[in-house]
């Protein structure tokens, strides 16, 4: 076998391995970041869910407890903004506030037995915490996907082929607030 | 060449917790995982029997897990993850339960695939704890409360495949006692060495690799399994969001 053939064979050998893993490579990024977006819609759903229990809880509780006026007005409140607020900044910050001040519902309401009795208020409480559950796990979700893109985006080569398809903005994370998610002590 | 293949098979599902170090979840070997030791030989039987007849009719699967401890998770998380581990359900149709018991933490929890959420929704998960199973478990009657939850979601996800459970029907049904059941011991340790050397190098070895059927070799030891009844092919990849209910005794 002749020098230059070699030499061919190299050069091909080359081309060939290096545009296989070229496009291998090149469409990560895309996947990466359309499950952060897929995960996100999951969140939103979740969310959105425990939103329209809200009217109900809202409603049920009034019934008995007249003097939280304030922390109800809040809470609906809250909701409409929630529907308002663009962009996944807002809406994680707006999110959080519901979390508290549903919690912080959840603590008054051990002040009135007889909302505690109302069959009603007890089946919104357990939708409530199937709501916060659905809603802990997606973020859970969502919160893997973006440490899985932005850990790609953040090696040398994942963040050679972010750049290449335009996506070199690191995804945000869903960090619950300190104070949501753990109930509020009540001091006596 | 049953037990040949068995040895195998464990010795297959046990490989690859070896390799990747130690699995923090528990492998399952039937639908009913009682690694505590706490059920009757009679409610896991029936329990199973109930599942096999579930999924044969609607694909639906409903597993339990009965663990000693979960620290350092909080029962919502392990039940996700575990659930999420498993594949309870078939894959794109998450239509798997798992009921999972947390003995020292005194915790019990309904987890429901996506795919049964409008069958089982929240509120009535909530109800079958506290009014099925936790009275019993409050007495320290296992058996008598998981089956009296069991039989309850197994009738609620039944009636979501438009089918009619009766315990009755499936109880008479003849019952396939198999001969699964072993001690671990250092013997069968080396059995399976012994198979592990002679069949590595001829991809005899390769095709089991990727058997759906679980059942750890250690985990065996941990009280009886009720894996023999029925029939069981392994869980099928279904996912569950969290929905279900929680519940302490």
């Amino acid at each position: 076998m002749s020098k230059g053939w070699g030499l061919f064979l190299i050069v091909a050998a080359v081309i060939v391995l290096g545009g296989g893993w070229f496009i291998k490579n090149i469409n990560v990024p895309v996947v990466l970041d359309e499950e952060v977006n897929n995960a996100w819609a999951q969140v939103e759903n979740q969310l959105q869910r425990r939103n329209d229990l809200i009217p109900n809880l809202v409603s049920t509780v009034k019934g008995y407890a007249k003097h939280e006026n304030q922390t109800l007005m809040e809470i609906t409140r809250l909701r409409s903004q929630w529907a308002k607020s663009a962009g996944i900044t807002d809406k994680i910050k707006t999110a959080n506030q519901i979390t508290a001040a549903l919690s912080k519902l959840m603590v008054i309401s051990e002040n009135y037995p007889q909302l505690k009795a109302n069959q009603n208020f007890l089946g919104l409480q357990a939708q409530l915490e199937g709501a916060e559950n659905r809603i802990a796990v997606e973020r859970m979700r969502y919160n893997e996907a973006v440490k899985r893109f932005n850990a790609y985006c953040r090696t040398i080569w994942g963040g050679f082929f972010c750049r290449l398809r335009g996506l070199n903005q690191p995804r945000e994370y869903f960090k619950a607030e300190a104070s949501a998610g753990k109930v509020p002590r009540v001091k006596f | 060449m049953r037990r040949l293949s068995w040895y195998l098979l464990s010795l297959v599902c046990f490989l690859p917790s070896m390799l990747l170090g130690a699995t923090k979840f528990p492998s399952y070997s039937g639908f009913i995982n009682d690694y505590a030791g706490v059920l009757s030989e009679e409610a896991k039987r029936e329990m199973s029997l109930a599942a096999s007849w579930l999924e044969e009719k609607s694909g639906a699967q409903i597993a339990v897990a009965i663990l000693p401890q979960i620290y350092p998770y909080d029962i919502e998380t392990y039940a996700v993850k575990l659930f999420e581990q498993w594949g309870v359900g078939q894959k794109g149709k998450d239509n798997g339960v798992l009921i999972l018991v947390a003995l020292r933490e005194r915790k019990v929890r309904i987890e429901v695939g996506y795919g049964l959420e409008g069958a089982i929704p929240d509120v009535l998960a909530k109800e079958i704890i506290e009014q099925n199973i936790l009275p019993y478990f409050r007495q320290g009657d296992f058996s008598q409360g998981l089956l009296a939850g069991f039989i309850e979601v197994v009738k609620l996800v039944a009636r979501e495949y438009s089918l009619d459970f009766s315990s009755q029907k499936v109880s008479s049904t003849p019952l396939p006692l198999s001969s699964v059941k072993h001690k671990p011991s250092a013997l069968r340790l080396i059995f399976v060495l012994l198979f592990f050397l002679l069949f590595m190098g001829r991809g005899f070895f390769f095709p089991f690799f990727f058997f759906p059927l679980g059942g750890g070799f250690w985990s065996e030891g941990e009280g009886g399994f009720g894996g023999g009844f029925g029939s069981f092919g392994g869980f099928g990849g279904g996912l569950s969001g969290g929905g279900g209910a929680s519940g302490g005794w």
